[in-house]
């Protein structure tokens, strides 16, 4: 084992929160559970990832160990990178091929060292057909540098790719090359969709989130809940809109559904709009140039608070579709123009 | 030493006069820093218990030693290999700002880092991260900030790295050891207003550091002209009112007398910071300084909430630099001690000793604890010390005041605290604080009227004296709504501190008199304006009691509160405090205390009409002997009124013919109502408040008797049923029947 | 739709309606329920409307009180109240309706200046009461106030009307606080 991999594993383990030391290292399942027990876990960090290190140097781990580990990291800790969703078409007409994950792998990772020499690429098999991809960048002349890499997670038989946004830019090509190749498709476009919450904007993509939505009466749950709010209150409080409040209550659930809405943290709005005015006056409305402004909506859960705004009556019911057409367009940033 | 002479030679101090001797003072700081960390580590293990602390002393030293390496390297200038710059760079940042969050930095250590920073070594983005954690583990040193400003000059870095280091001159300002040359640099400082980006910090700073003696008049020409190009901009008229302050003579624009907050919070970046260095500042004294100062200044250990509490604590700058050399002994350090500091101080007569060389502590809010250097603020008269005090007052009230932090509102045990101690200084001072004038104006109409609701009337207490017209849309109005919208125990409390508010306006009117200066021409105040300001307050009071009594359904309770007011202050202001004003009470109240159901009401109503009679009539006398009449005050009108109030109170209590002149009551209705004899009814024997007096007085006489009839006390018996009444403790009632009434008409 | 009228209707006997109105429930409701908490001789009950005008079809007593609930940290808030406003009878401006302004605490969070509901309240000559409600202590105290002001806009307290109590609390003209 050379000493960069020493290295490699030795930042990656001190990346690892001790509460997590554990659990990640047996979905590793590169020590095994008796090298594990040698180890004195209550040691302080420091001492403790020297011993773990001497014991990989044992079992001499390499490169692609060590990526394993970093993958397996990223995954626990998937909401701190940022995702990018890619989508990607066929040929209308084309063939539907099966998919063969080993023929997806190789061929990927032979389209990026063809083109790049020094590169290494790491798989790791996610649940749900996902397949968890990490290459380390490199060049013709350059070893690949382990401390940035690109993660793509891909679900198979499927057109979307999510990638972690990374500051190495021009790699994207390369790398939608790369995955529609080896996925036997013909284009990928970047949508302008994104977040920290993988998951959520998995849901959202394969819409998993309201599934049982249509199935549902949706009259009935939204009874139960007015009676339940009765219930609770004064009778000697009495609510003047309740059919205006029911209305909110029902519009805002046609639109977002009963479930709690998958996690986004941003929506940007770019508007290029020219003004208008019905009094012709002022100097913006001699103004041929658009306006521009940026509106940006941020929350820890953006849709939830969409979904929250017009019932807590800081809103009109509807809400503009711009805004609660975020699930549905697939898309979390705007360019509004004159129409 | 050999490190120390490496350093010496690689660092470039630009040449400026100050700075001549700099190398040697680099030097001899960083033997001192090695002596201290020294001796910081021995006592760190005496203080707490030494196998829990062991291991975290390790790892503090092991951070020391991260940190003494991380200092070089930044002192050293970046490597020309560009390859492991980054990461290495990355690191030692890494070690200066996790030790100046967590510890803070010594005086040396910000000492070559802001060097660093200002120099333009590293690129502005390191620079602006060495400046946000140029954190002093307690001071910084003068010295440092002023080889600081020399880089400046030099021109190597760029504007933000400027703004961000005034904004930390200004969030720091506390902290700085001394500033007399600092001060000297006024005039630099006073030039970089001229940059637009600069201005509002050059001025905030400027604010702090202005005296006396840098307002000049080509300054103020200056200022006036800055605001004529960029418009009224609040720091600029900080600044200028400021000048004005120290020169008013200099400055001939009038400057609105604003109230609001002139800076916003420029130093939030270093809030949470500064609240830990005050606390470090705060921890009981090292070993050998209690040895220096003996017993008396071991401090007991507070409890929890107040352990940041929000005053800081008295550290005076020299003090805990001399005590950082080890071995000093007790007489050394009191021979060569020039400046007194206030840690020392323990006495009167020590003060009165040492008021020439007093050196007031670096954090102007400690004085609030200490009542010698009150005194001293006091006497001395120092505007500056006064400004930078309220400075740090409106500041600290603004930023802790609790209606202003809904997520926070916890803290109120703290906030109160904060306050109590604010009026026990106002209290000491008697005087009224300006930053609490301001406070008041911005917060009262947020208030609620409940929490702190003791602290809050106080200060409302402590209202320095102004005119009452002007002052009263602002608090007055604003507390009658409260007032009038909440419970009867409110009630009570605010009548009880406008008694005292108005006990303080008139100490203050007193003494002005006396002293026969009327010197504030900023309130432009005559003698009989201030009187009407008087005046206007007692009007106000009696005018919130009237509407109070209605609408507490004339509460006996509130009632008492009332009268206390006239009978404490307002009916004898002319005979105490010498001052020539008689104010009466409204009818509203006058009937409802003559026809009260309480005895002991009534007894209050006489004692205050016995009052008003003797302040009248030694105004009467006065008047006749100076031969000058002051129109306003005493005007026939007040004689009238205090008579027909006279003529009612006897014509009820003693000769049973009431309510005769004034022609309130159509006897008619009496008749009709069935009240046949009710020309005796409120007499002395027949009010309802007196009523039992009656017949205790009669079964006392009569014990046997089965009926009384209250009707029989008359002639003889009615001076032995007073003499009863009197002997029952109605002592009011004795003064003003011996006063008011003559004793041939008994009835 | 109708315009809410003072004498519309016959007072109920010992019953005290106020009427709030704003957007948020969230605030509405707890304050609401401060207010039910407050021991009171009257009965009292409190309607809580989005906005004015009330729906027409409904039976309710006559209400004493109406206070208008604006959140500085939203324009809208202000906007819906500057609207509901005139649907309200002049004869209620004759002290039966009050500004209750919430959210002044967090200057930093506020989208209207607390001057423009200062004129708002002097335009309608109504008092302007300010309150966090989202504290409760702070939200208790301002129940207990608005309670007593309930009491005597229904003429439950003697000697004392809404009128009254409006030329009280109307002191001099309020000057703006800018002028501070």
């Amino acid at each position: 084992m050379d000493e960069i991999v020493a290295e490699f594993i030795k930042r990656t383990i001190l990346k690892i929160p001790m509460a997590e030391m554990m659990t990640i290292l047996k979905a590793w399942d590169f020590l095994s559970e008796s090298q594990l027990q040698t180890i004195n876990f209550r040691k302080r960090k420091e001492s403790l990832v020297h011993d773990l290190v001497m014991l990989c140097e044992e079992k001499h781990a390499n490169v692609n160990d060590a990526a394993l580990l970093d993958i397996i990291y990223t995954q626990f800790h998937r909401h701190q990178k940022v995702w990018d969703v890619f989508q990607m078409t066929k040929e209308p007409g084309e063939d539907i091929d099966l998919f063969d994950m080993k023929q997806f792998k190789s061929s990927f990772k032979r389209i990026l060292q063809r083109a790049l020499k020094n590169v290494s690429v790491t798989f790791r098999d996610a649940e749900e057909n996902a397949v968890w991809i990490r290459i380390a960048w490199g060049t013709q002349c350059k070893k690949p540098n382990q401390y940035k890499p690109t993660y793509v997670v891909y679900y198979s038989q499927t057109p979307y790719a999510f990638i972690s946004s990374s500051r190495l830019r021009s790699s994207i090509p390369l790398l939608g090359q790369a995955l529609t190749v080896a996925s036997k498709h013909h284009r990928i476009v970047k949508m302008d969709f994104r977040s920290r919450y993988l998951d959520s904007l998995k849901a959202i993509v394969f819409k998993q989130y309201n599934q049982t939505f249509e199935t549902h009466n949706a009259t009935t749950p939204l009874q139960e809940r007015n009676l339940g709010l009765d219930i609770n209150m004064d009778s000697r409080i009495i609510h003047e809109n309740i059919i205006e409040k029911d209305r909110v209550q029902r519009v805002t659930q046609e639109i977002f559904g009963d479930y709690p809405q998958p996690r986004l943290e941003f929506a940007q709005y770019k508007l290029e709009t020219k003004f208008k005015s019905d009094l012709n006056r002022g100097i913006l409305a001699e103004r041929k140039e658009p306006l521009r402004c940026l509106v940006k909506f941020s929350s820890p859960n953006l849709l939830e608070a969409l979904k929250s705004l017009a019932p807590a009556g800081i809103a009109d019911a509807p809400l503009s579709p711009l805004l609660t057409c975020i699930p549905q367009k697939r898309m979390n940033y705007f360019k509004i123009k004159d129409k | 030493v050999m490190s120390a002479r490496k350093r010496v030679k690689s660092s470039q101090t630009p040449r400026t006069s100050q700075h001549s001797n700099s190398y040697q003072t680099n030097l001899l700081a960083w033997k001192l820093k090695e002596d201290l960390s020294n001796s910081r580590s021995t006592s760190k293990h005496g203080q707490n218990s030494p196998v829990e602390d062991s291991e975290q002393a390790d790892a503090d030293e092991q951070a020391e030693d991260a940190l003494q390496i991380a200092v070089r390297y930044f002192e050293k200038g970046p490597f020309k290999t560009s390859r492991s710059k980054d990461k290495t760079l990355e690191k030692h940042l890494k070690t200066v700002e996790s030790v100046a969050w967590k510890n803070g930095l010594a005086p040396e250590e910000i000492d070559i880092l802001l060097n660093v920073a200002l120099s333009g070594k590293f690129g502005s983005a390191v620079n602006s991260r060495l400046l946000r954690c140029m954190i002093p583990a307690t001071l910084i040193s003068e010295d440092s900030v002023v080889k600081a400003v020399s880089w400046l000059c030099v021109g190597k870095c760029c504007g933000s790295t400027k703004v961000l280091f005034y904004r930390w001159l200004v969030a720091m300002f506390d902290f700085i050891d001394h500033k007399e040359k600092i001060n000297l640099l006024y005039g630099f400082f006073f030039a970089s207003l001229q940059d637009d980006a600069l201005c509002p910090y050059v001025c905030h700073f400027l604010y702090l550091l202005t005296k006396k003696e840098n307002v000049k008049p080509f300054r103020v020409r200056k200022l006036l002209d800055l605001q004529a190009k960029m418009g009224r901009q609040p720091y600029l008229h900080a600044l200028l009112s400021l000048y004005k302050f120290f020169d008013p003579t200099l400055i001939s624009v009038s400057l609105p007398v604003k109230k609001n907050i002139y800076f916003k919070n420029s130093e939030n970046l270093w809030k949470t910071a500064l609240v830990a260095v005050r606390q470090r500042n705060q921890e009981p004294s090292p070993e050998p300084l209690k040895l220096m100062l003996g017993p008396a200044t071991v401090r007991p250990r507070k409890r929890k909430w107040n352990s940041h509490s929000l005053i800081p604590v008295l550290n005076s700058s020299s003090h805990s630099k001399e005590y950082g050399k080890k071995g000093m002994r007790l007489s050394d350090y009191l021979s060569r001690n020039r400046a007194f500091s206030g840690e020392q101080l323990k006495s009167f007569p020590q003060l009165l000793q040492n008021i020439h060389c007093l050196e007031l502590p670096s954090q102007m809010g400690a004085v609030l604890n200490n009542s010698l250097l009150l005194h001293y603020i006091n006497c001395v008269r120092d505007e500056s010390l006064l400004l930078r005090l309220y400075h740090w007052l409106s500041q600290t009230l603004q930023e802790e005041c609790i209606w202003y932090q809904v997520n926070n509102y916890e803290c109120e045990k703290e906030f109160t605290n904060f306050l109590d101690t604010i009026i026990k200084a106002e209290c000491f001072l008697q005087e009224g604080f300006d930053s609490c004038e301001a406070f008041l104006y911005k917060s009262l109409p947020l208030w609620d009227g409940f929490c702190c609701r003791s602290q809050f009337l106080q200060l409302v207490s402590w209202f320095p004296f102004s005119s009452f017209s002007e002052v009263k849309p602002f608090i007055f109005d604003r507390l009658a709504q409260l007032f009038f919208t909440s419970t009867i125990y409110f009630k009570c409390s605010v009548l009880e501190n406008l008694k005292e508010l108005l006990q303080n306006w008139l100490l203050w009117l007193s003494m002005d008199i006396h002293l026969k200066t009327v010197t504030d021409s900023s309130l432009e105040t005559t003698f009989s304006g201030s009187m009407q300001s008087v005046f206007e307050l007692i009007h106000y009071v009696g005018w919130l009691s009237t509407n109070a009594l209605r609408l507490e359904s004339n509460s006996t309770f509130l009632l008492h509160f009332v009268l206390d007011f006239y009978e404490k202050k307002v009916c004898d202001i002319y005979i105490n405090y010498n001052l020539p004003l008689v104010v009466l009470f409204p009818p509203g109240i006058f009937y409802l205390a003559l026809l009260s159901l309480d005895s002991s009401i009534l007894n209050q109503l006489c004692y205050i009409m016995h009052r008003y009679r003797n302040n009248l009539t030694a105004a009467k006398k006065n008047e006749l002997i100076l031969k000058k009449k002051s129109e306003f005050i005493f005007s026939s009108k007040t004689y009238q009124e205090y008579n027909h109030y006279l003529t009612a109170m006897v014509g009820c209590l003693w000769t049973s013919k009431p309510f005769q002149k004034g022609s309130y009551f159509d006897p008619e209705v009496f008749k009709m109502i069935g009240v046949a004899k009710y020309k005796t009814s409120l007499n002395l024997v027949h009010h309802p408040a007196l009523l039992s007096y009656a017949i205790s007085f009669l079964l006392k006489e009569y014990p046997e008797e089965r009926t009384v009839n209250v009707s029989s006390i008359r002639g003889k018996k009615w001076n032995e049923y007073l003499d009863y009444l009197f002997s029952e403790g109605l002592q009011g009632l004795k003064l003003f029947i011996r006063s008011s009434i003559r004793h041939s008409s008994v009835p | 739709m109708s315009v809410l009228r003072p004498q519309d209707q016959l007072p109920g006997l010992n019953a005290a309606t106020i009427l709030l109105v704003g957007k948020e429930d969230a605030l509405l409701q707890p304050l609401a329920d401060s207010m039910l908490k407050e021991d009171c001789a009257s009965t009292l009950r409190v309607h809580l409307a989005h906005s004015l005008p009330l729906p027409s079809d409904v039976n309710r007593p006559r209400i004493d009180l109406i206070v208008f609930v604006v959140n500085l940290h939203s324009k809208y808030s202000l906007q819906n109240v500057e609207e509901s406003l005139r649907h309200v009878d002049a004869t209620f401006f004759l002290g039966k309706v009050g500004f209750l302004v919430t959210g002044a605490g967090r200057d930093s969070h506020c989208s209207v200046h607390r001057n423009s509901v200062l004129k708002l309240a002097q335009a309608y000559r109504s008092p302007l009461l300010f309150c966090d409600l989202e504290v409760e202590g702070f939200r208790v105290t301002m129940a207990q106030r608005l309670v007593r002001m309930l009491q005597i806009c229904a003429g439950h307290v003697p000697g004392i009307s809404a009128l009254n109590l409006l030329s009280l609390m109307r002191s001099s003209e309020n000057p703006c606080l800018e002028d501070l």
